[in-house]
């Protein structure tokens, strides 16, 4: 059984499960209120329902890592840091 | 991002049990729709990986009593102007690039490593500035003065991402791992101020070089996940062991000791494939078919004789043939077991998978 998945990114994965996925798609249903809307429902279900990794027990015998920023691929903050090869 | 994502599977999420990293969606209102977007490719690339619970969600934000959110402000004060100091004494250079039509400056020092921070080119530093040009020495600080604004909000914001990240790793009962050399640095400093309780060791976490994972695609990496199950442990605690033994804590050290260990691995990977390969040998598997063909054949000479004392002797010497064939067959059993432990199959996995999917 998969694992559960905050409501919010549960929904917004449902509703952009076609693979061919553009920019414009994305725009357009967050353009529509009545999406927008449902998608906060879900995000605010998620902060107040949702089980965050937050309250999780430590597990010694495992090796769990949380990812600093510039590991994490979806943190945006590294649009002015670049890898240049010499 | 997608490269990113990728990346991101074949190094964390192979070599942790499990990988936290914050909900991009429901702590955030004023992401934009490109933002969006960009993160939903990132999810969809790590989808197998989200169901399966190797990467989990914590929240992105969190509630702190004035106290806290003074001591972390402090902090983050701190880390900033400590990282703004470490970048301008270090030599700083730079060289102006052209991204599209656009000219570009990107800054550069041993403090980022190979990393470099691009901002749009101003006129003044076009000016000072031929294309694709190393600046260093005086004019190099001259520009880097001049950027000083820009500069000094990029340090201020890895120090919130070290300093919130310090906070998040603590509560989410996780190791904080990152892999840019300027959060490395920050956390560091924060180390030292002995805020946050993070492994103190944490930063000899290094993506160890080894080829054959380097270039997994998340899929793949949760293959090798799944197919050398029983080898991570040993792989993981190899990786931890030998990272946090240093006792030199310099970057060189760290380097030094990660080439060693992947060049340790990429030699017990070979070792391991001979002795892979060796429990499967032609000659093994004609003996063993041999002893079973001997069983089967006695069996009917046996049967056919009609004589119940022959038969008797007959299946005593069918049944230590078949003792014997079993026994070899457990025997390659419980060495491929051993073997399939070893830590280097990890990077066998990678290798065969790599192979099948060319």
């Amino acid at each position: 059984m998969p694992t559960e998945l905050p409501p919010s990114i549960a929904f917004m994965l449902d509703e952009f499960r076609d693979n061919q996925l553009t920019l414009a798609d994305v725009s357009k249903r967050l353009s529509d209120k009545v999406f927008v809307r449902d998608y906060y429902d879900q995000c605010l279900a998620s902060i107040g329902t949702f089980k965050y990794a937050y309250h999780l027990e430590a597990r010694p015998d495992k090796f769990d890592i949380y990812a600093g920023t510039g590991l994490d691929p979806l943190s945006l903050s590294a649009a002015s840091v670049q890898s240049f090869s010499a | 991002m997608i490269n990113s994502a990728h990346h991101f599977a074949r190094t964390a999420c192979l070599y942790a049990d499990r990988v936290v990293i914050p909900d991009p969606f429901s702590f955030t209102i004023e992401a934009t729709h490109e933002e969006i977007f960009l993160s939903l490719e990132v999810l969809k690339v790590l989808k197998p990986l989200l169901e399966a619970g190797i990467i989990v969600f914590g929240p992105e934000a969190y509630v702190a009593c004035g106290n806290c959110l003074k001591a972390a402000n402090e902090a983050k004060k701190q880390v900033a102007s400590k990282l703004w100091h470490q970048f301008t004494h270090a030599d700083p250079n730079l060289f102006r690039y052209k991204d599209g039509r656009r000219w570009r400056i990107a800054f550069g020092s041993p403090l980022l490593a190979e990393q470099r921070i691009s901002f749009p080119a101003k006129r003044e530093a076009i000016a000072a500035t031929r294309p694709n040009t190393l600046l260093t020495g005086k004019s190099a600080m001259s520009l880097v003065r001049q950027y000083r604004e820009a500069l000094q909000s990029h340090f201020a914001f890895c120090a919130h991402s070290v300093v919130f990240g310090s906070i998040f790793g603590r509560n989410c009962n996780a190791t904080v791992v990152t892999d840019t050399p300027e959060e490395a640095v920050g956390y560091r400093l924060l180390d030292h101020r002995n805020v946050g309780v993070t492994l103190p060791d944490w930063s000899m976490l290094r993506t160890v070089p080894l080829p054959a994972l380097q270039s997994l695609t998340a899929s793949q990496a949760m293959q090798v996940r799944e197919e050398a199950e029983k080898a991570l442990p040993a792989f993981r605690a190899k990786l931890q062991l030998d990272l946090m033994s240093l006792t030199d804590f310099s970057d060189e050290a760290e380097e030094k000791r990660a080439r060693e260990i992947a060049a340790e691995l990429r030699l017990a990977a070979r070792d391991l494939q001979g002795q892979l390969a060796s429990i499967s040998l032609p000659s093994l598997r004609r003996r063993e078919k041999l002893f079973a063909g001997i069983a089967f054949a006695i069996e009917i000479v046996a049967l056919g004789s009609r004589n119940p004392a022959a038969i008797y002797a007959a299946s005593g010497m069918f049944t230590t043939a078949m003792i014997a064939a079993h026994k070899i067959h457990s025997d390659h059993r419980e060495k491929h077991e051993v073997l399939i432990h070893q830590p280097a199959y990890v990077l066998l996995t990678a290798e065969r998978i790599h192979e099948t999917s060319g």
